[in-house]
């Protein structure tokens, strides 16, 4: 690997862990990073337009990455840049210093918990509806270019 | 004295080799015997191993994160860990080609059952009906297991779908999720039992609640899917090393059997396995063979024999497996709640179907969610992995799984055979032909179990009940099965396998039929049957 993908490596990182925990990456975590990623590269591929478009866009930051993810948890489930977000979220629930944000219900008053998924519910609809508008003229172009060219 | 050959180290092959010694037989293993990892930190709870290990992630999820679960056509719940690779890991030359049957196969010391959930339940004669036995002829011997193994359970409502006759632990202690289900169900047991025939229980499980024979109780560290560090747990590797202290027991690991001998009597004169470290030949000799290798292998050894000897290649009919549905579902009256990760983590609620007739019909097991990998969870839920992460936090405590077992259907289409391949290697091939009964029959039962579900304030979202594919349940049998009757390729009610003087099959390959209740119990206690009927050397 070549020092630019390197720094590319480890700025995804960077904006991916900040994404879902909201602090930097430790150099553990880094390192981790790397690891997995090179064995994840074997199952997961970033083939179409759409998938390029989704990954470059969130690598620009990290509220970029919560357009990019809500559109493609929603439509491109299997995308490498959704690879790339379950790999940190799988480093980061088993890192000493961050498991406990995800081992740890976060428990509340029954109301109190619905009114919270509710308001988590519309963050997400709103996200989706602006990801969509952004993304999807994007897929209907990739349908259109990653169709295979008829044999003649 | 007998000198009997063993073949294989699972549930079946150590309770028949335990059964053998202590009537003073001779028994040689052959194992191929892949170990399990040292146990790190025994005493540490899922969340204090994440603190203590110098690097967790290698743990978790191995030294590349190769155990991370990614999405897929077929996305599980959760993903076998990096400690339980040595239960899955593969011989090369042990080839399997299969079509409509996803196969798991170990060469592990203990077998697939060192990555079991412990479900133990005896089958009573309604479950024995194809059987050439019966309830009272096995249940000295489930008994005589119970003792061995240590199994914690309690008797209610199950009892009508399996006898409560061993001699039983204690149940576990039961968390406070699933004792809310099981107070809502006594709330509307007449209504769920007349309705749906929808029956629950506490899960009877090979999980200690007291110390003993050397073992320590369950002390609720969460570790269970990553191996339980304290051996609470029960796996056959356990009655492997009791075994081992007898001096009439020989442990040959390393070997892979490849087939065996026998002569134009049908006497089996030997064994052949090939050590996988040297791969020079081995010959074990023996009055009697005992095949346990699991119903694939067996079936592999059986027909790779009659291929050398005879020229000619078999095809064994009937391979079952339960058909197995998962049923994800929020309980909304434990949202809010607390979770408590250091807790036992597999199922502590049982559940039992009837047919209109009242006759057993299907099974299941509640799993509430405790300590786990959250990340295969979270990829599942609609949303961006920071919403879902956060959406997750907040319905964890009310979120479980019913796992649903059908019966497995014997049928003359799932055929087990072998093939050689292009490059002259010898496969083995499963081949079983759509089963839309089963799947129709099996989903018919997944939407008694969410309807029930929801009559406890709970949502089971259709969208989300997933019908494994056959072969995920891990169930497998039926490939030379035991019945009264003489025919190719079957054994008597003994395991003695018709055509061959001294040829036992031992496991579930000599089941006839596949009830929907979990067979490991009955694995065990049918093998130290077949030991028993020895006698004494």
């Amino acid at each position: 690997m070549n020092s630019s993908s390197d720094d590319l490596l480890s700025r995804e990182c960077d904006i991916f862990c900040r994404y879902l925990t909201r602090s930097a990456p430790s150099a553990y975590l880094r390192h981790a990073y790397g690891r997995g990623h090179a064995s994840m590269a074997a199952t997961c591929r970033a083939d179409s337009l759409i998938d390029r478009a989704l990954l470059g866009f969130a690598r620009s930051g990290v509220a970029a990455v919560g357009l990019a993810d809500a559109y493609a948890a929603r439509f491109r489930r299997g995308s490498l840049l959704r690879c790339k977000l379950i790999l940190m979220l799988a480093l980061v629930e088993h890192d000493s210093a961050r498991h406990h944000a995800f081992d740890q219900a976060r428990s509340a008053p029954r109301m109190a918990a619905v009114a919270m998924l509710v308001l988590a519910g519309m963050a997400w609809a709103l996200r989706l509806f602006v990801a969509i508008a952004m993304f999807g003229p994007v897929q209907l172009a990739s349908i259109v270019t990653d169709r295979p060219a008829p044999h003649v | 004295m007998s000198r009997i050959v063993v073949v294989g180290s699972g549930a079946s092959g150590v309770h028949f080799a335990l059964s053998a010694l202590s009537n003073g037989h001779d028994v040689t293993m052959l194992d191929v015997g892949f170990q399990a990892p040292h146990v790190v930190e025994p005493e540490a709870s899922f969340e204090a191993l994440k603190e203590r290990l110098d690097d967790p992630v290698t743990y978790f999820l191995g030294p590349n994160a190769e155990r991370v679960v990614y999405p897929s056509a077929t996305s599980k719940h959760f993903g076998f860990p990096a400690s339980k690779d040595y239960v899955f890991s593969r011989v090369p030359s042990a080839r399997v080609a299969s079509r409509g049957f996803e196969p798991l196969l170990s060469f592990a010391r203990g077998g697939l059952a060192e990555a079991w959930t412990g479900g133990c339940y005896e089958f009573g004669d309604a479950q024995l009906e194809r059987f050439p036995i019966s309830f009272a002829d096995l249940r000295p011997h489930y008994a005589e297991v119970a003792r061995r193994v240590g199994i914690s359970a309690e008797r209610d409502d199950i009892e009508r779908f399996s006898p409560f006759t061993a001699p039983y632990l204690p149940p576990l202690a039961i968390d406070e999720h699933s004792r809310r289900l099981l107070l809502r169900y006594g709330a509307r047991r007449t209504q769920l039992n007349a309705a749906l025939g929808f029956f629950l229980g506490r899960s009877r499980v090979a999980t200690l609640s007291l110390d003993r024979q050397g073992r320590g109780a369950c002390a609720n560290l969460g570790r269970c899917l990553w191996g339980c560090p304290r051996g609470s747990l029960y796996t056959p590797s356990l009655t492997l090393r009791e075994c081992l202290r007898s001096e009439r027991f020989t442990y040959l690991s390393g070997q892979f059997v490849t087939h065996f001998h026998y002569d134009t009597s049908g006497r089996v004169t030997s064994v052949i396995s090939r050590s996988l470290e040297s791969g020079s030949r081995l010959e074990s000799a023996g009055d009697l063979v005992v095949l346990a290798a699991g119903a694939l292998g067996t079936s592999r050894l059986y027909l790779e024999s009659i291929r050398r000897r005879e020229g000619r290649i078999v095809q064994l009919s009937g391979l079952m497996d339960n058909p197995h549905a998962v049923v994800p579902f929020v309980n909304w009256e434990h949202l809010g709640r607390p979770v408590r990760t250091a807790s036992y983590q597999f199922h502590l609620l049982a559940i039992g179907l009837a047919a209109d007739d009242g006759s057993p019909e299907g099974h299941g097991q509640i799993t509430t969610l405790r300590a786990a990998s959250v990340h295969p969870i979270v990829q599942n839920l609609p949303f961006d992995l920071r919403a879902g992460a956060s959406v997750f936090r907040r319905i964890r405590s009310a979120l479980g799984v019913a796992n649903v077992w059908a019966p497995g259907n014997r049928r003359a289409e799932h055929v087990v055979t072998l093939r050689t391949t292009d490059t002259g290697a010898v496969e083995l091939v499963l081949d079983c032909a759509p089963d839309t009964e089963s799947v129709r029959r099996l989903s018919r039962l997944a939407v008694r179990v969410r309807r029930a579900l929801s009559r406890f304030g709970c949502t089971a979202p259709a969208g989300m009940t997933q019908i494994l594919p056959l072969g995920s349940s891990v169930h497998y049998a039926g490939t030379l099965p035991m019945t009264e009757d003489a025919g190719e390729h079957t054994c008597d009610r003994h395991g003695r396998v018709r055509g061959f003087q001294n040829l036992i099959v031992a496991d579930g390959a000599a089941f006839p039929s596949l009830p929907a209740t979990n067979l490991t119990f009955t694995l065990m206690a049918n093998a130290a049957r077949i030991a028993e009927s020895l006698g004494a050397a």
